[in-house]
């Protein structure tokens, strides 16, 4: 964060000419990093199909990198029996939940056991309302995730999607928001015309997205609770890849209402209208730093090839953050603002990439080897990403930044998924 | 496995760039364009057009030979229109030229690869390269409207190389086809 901080004074021109030196580093390979080793049980008179706790938490945790979860699905103690500890080798297993759903479905008690102490933690108990199984496991996995790692989980977000179905004839389009694992997905609107780059606004409440239904590319914001939808950008042209900054005063859209794409600023109320740049080509992709609304990352070709610019607006100073490749795009900041995750055509293709955002020697490190990669969003807490594959329709792909375990997972639609996007923090767990 | 990838190694600072010079607000707004064809450019036309009501604008349809080409063709992540195209787009700018009411809707495409935003720019770099040809061509502007659907509407499906190079590309679409 203080490379970070520098960088940016830096370029409003306030500090001396005299490099600095930074040694940031992130461990990136499981070597590194201590995988906390636990066991789930499977809980007592729970569900076996996609509502089994046990099974939900322990996907949950092994997604992240930090944990390696092994599911137990026969039980080998009953719950809240004393273990026998000496049947446990602590260095394979640290940690043991066990749990108990209660006859009528309606109640989970859970445990937490430490193997290496010997000692149980306090039984905790949760209320599981109709239809609400997997929100319950997900509450549990963050509250384990959160007790073990220190950090806040991530598995009651959401994720934002277009569904494509039907042939290139006749498609359909759907907006949709699904639980961050795939699940519980809803529509939000639908089109026999594109719809494509849903992106979450920062209260987690409302999404921008681009819809062609009337002929053309228009900006729309969608409120989740109401339903309620209003053009955000329709000027001449195309109205494209909409992105709201952190203090919610500015719209950031590409337009081609002057003949080439290019990157425009308006006002939240309405009543301004400012051009970030003028490049001959293409300008794209807006984002703001969630913790800078003056920082913004973008795409431009104006070198002659898409590359990852940041721009910070308050000066006009400019710092190019991608080289060496002829192809990057897709820029998201993390939700701390140090890192930038964008897609870069490398030796293995079209690759999940990682950059500091202070970086000025055009430092960039592949997250996976999986080719035709597409739009990267990080999660709300910045520990995983959550990416596509363009020969994958309905698969998407989770990879923890620390270790990079990355996992793919199936989307229960017929029809091609695009443009995920992951939620902030701030949105509400259960808007439905 | 035991590497420690080190992202980053030092950060020069480009202190002197730095101008800190503010953008231009322009003034407000302008009007909104709601409108589901407000692509066509706003041109005064310099012949008369010969209006015919009740009549569909005359196409070239089911015209052969080079008439009867529709789709340029665009190398990954280019927007310039190859010669082997050029000898097409002649045919059609002089079909437009000779048919002042004919139009025609240029809609550019891009593969699957890379960023969907990145697409629909690029596939708007494409039209607008294949509406300059025209217009260079003697074609009246209010003829013409260049739009893009990135890579939103594949004509072939798939993840090879074979249907990529099937998707880059500009179809022409004459008004009334």
């Amino acid at each position: 964060m203080l490379l970070r901080r520098l960088g940016i004074l830096a370029l409003c021109g306030l500090l001396p000419l005299a490099p600095l030196r930074a040694a940031v580093e992130i461990q990136l390979e499981s070597q590194g990093v201590r995988r906390i080793p636990i066991l789930i049980q499977a809980f007592e008179g729970e569900q076996v199909d996609t509502r089994q706790l046990s099974r939900i938490i322990t996907d949950d945790l092994d997604r992240t990198g930090l944990f390696r979860a092994f599911h137990q699905p026969v039980p080998t103690l009953g719950p809240f029996e004393e273990p026998d500890y000496d049947a446990f080798d602590p260095s394979q297993q640290e940690y043991m939940l066990v749990g108990r759903v209660d006859a009528d479905g309606q109640r989970v008690t859970y445990q937490l056991i430490d193997l290496v102490t010997q000692r149980p933690d306090e039984a905790f108990a949760l209320a599981i309302g109709p239809g609400q199984e997997r929100l319950v496991a997900h509450t549990i996995a963050n509250w384990l995730y959160e007790k073990l790692a220190g950090i806040p989980g991530v598995f009651t977000s959401k994720i934002a999607y277009v569904l494509r179905t039907g042939d290139k004839r006749s498609a359909t389009y759907e907006l949709k928001v699904a639980d961050y694992d795939g699940f519980g997905a809803q529509t939000l609107i639908k089109s026999p015309e594109p719809i494509i780059s849903p992106e979450w606004m920062p209260d987690g409440n409302r999404i921008l997205y681009v819809s062609y239904e009337r002929k053309k590319p228009i900006v729309y914001e969608h409120q989740l609770l109401t339903g309620q939808r209003k053009v955000v950008a329709s000027f001449k042209g195309n109205n494209s890849s909409p992105a709201m900054s952190p203090d919610r005063r500015w719209i950031a859209v590409a337009l081609s209402e002057s003949g080439s794409t290019q990157i425009h600023l308006l006002s939240a109320d309405g009543t301004r209208k400012l051009r970030l740049r003028e490049s001959a080509g293409i300008d794209t992709e807006p984002v703001f730093s969630p913790t800078d609304p003056n920082l913004l990352a973008f795409v431009s070709d104006s070198s002659g090839s898409p590359q990852i610019y940041l721009r910070d607006r308050a000066s006009g100073a400019e710092r190019r953050l991608t080289f060496g490749s002829g192809y990057n795009v897709s820029p998201r900041f993390s939700p701390d603002g140090g890192m930038l995750t964008f897609i870069r055509r490398d030796a293995n293709g079209f690759n999940v990439h990682i950059a500091d955002s202070a970086a000025t020697d055009g430092a960039t490190v592949p997250l996976t080897g999986i080719d035709l990669a597409d739009s990267p969003s990080f999660s709300p807490n910045g520990e995983m990403l959550l990416f596509k594959n363009d020969a994958r329709p309905n698969i998407l792909y989770t990879v923890s930044i620390n270790g990079k375990i990355t996992r793919p997972f199936t989307i229960a639609e017929q029809g091609e998924i695009k443009d995920p996007a992951w939620s902030p923090a701030s949105t509400l767990n259960n808007w439905y | 496995m035991k590497k420690i990838a080190q992202l980053i190694s030092s950060a020069v600072l480009l202190a002197g760039l730095a101008s800190c010079a503010r953008e231009e607000a322009y003034s407000s707004l302008p009007p909104q364009d709601e409108g589901a064809s407000g692509d066509a450019p706003q041109v005064v036309r310099t012949a008369p057009r010969v209006e015919r009501a009740g009549d569909k604008p005359p196409t070239p349809a089911n015209a052969t030979g080079l008439l009867g080409e529709r789709l340029v063709y665009f190398d990954f992540d280019k927007a310039v229109v190859r010669d082997d195209f050029l000898p097409m787009l002649a045919a059609h700018a002089e079909y437009l030229v000779e048919n002042p009411d004919a139009s025609v809707s240029l809609q550019g495409h891009a593969d699957e690869r890379g960023s969907t935003e990145y697409n629909l720019a690029l596939g708007q770099s494409r039209s607008d390269a294949v509406q300059e040809y025209l217009l260079a061509s003697g074609v009246f502007a209010d003829q013409i409207e260049a739009i893009s659907y990135g890579e939103e509407r594949p004509r072939a499906l798939g993840s090879d190389e074979a249907a990529w190079a099937e998707n880059r590309r500009v179809e022409i679409v004459y008004t009334g086809e």
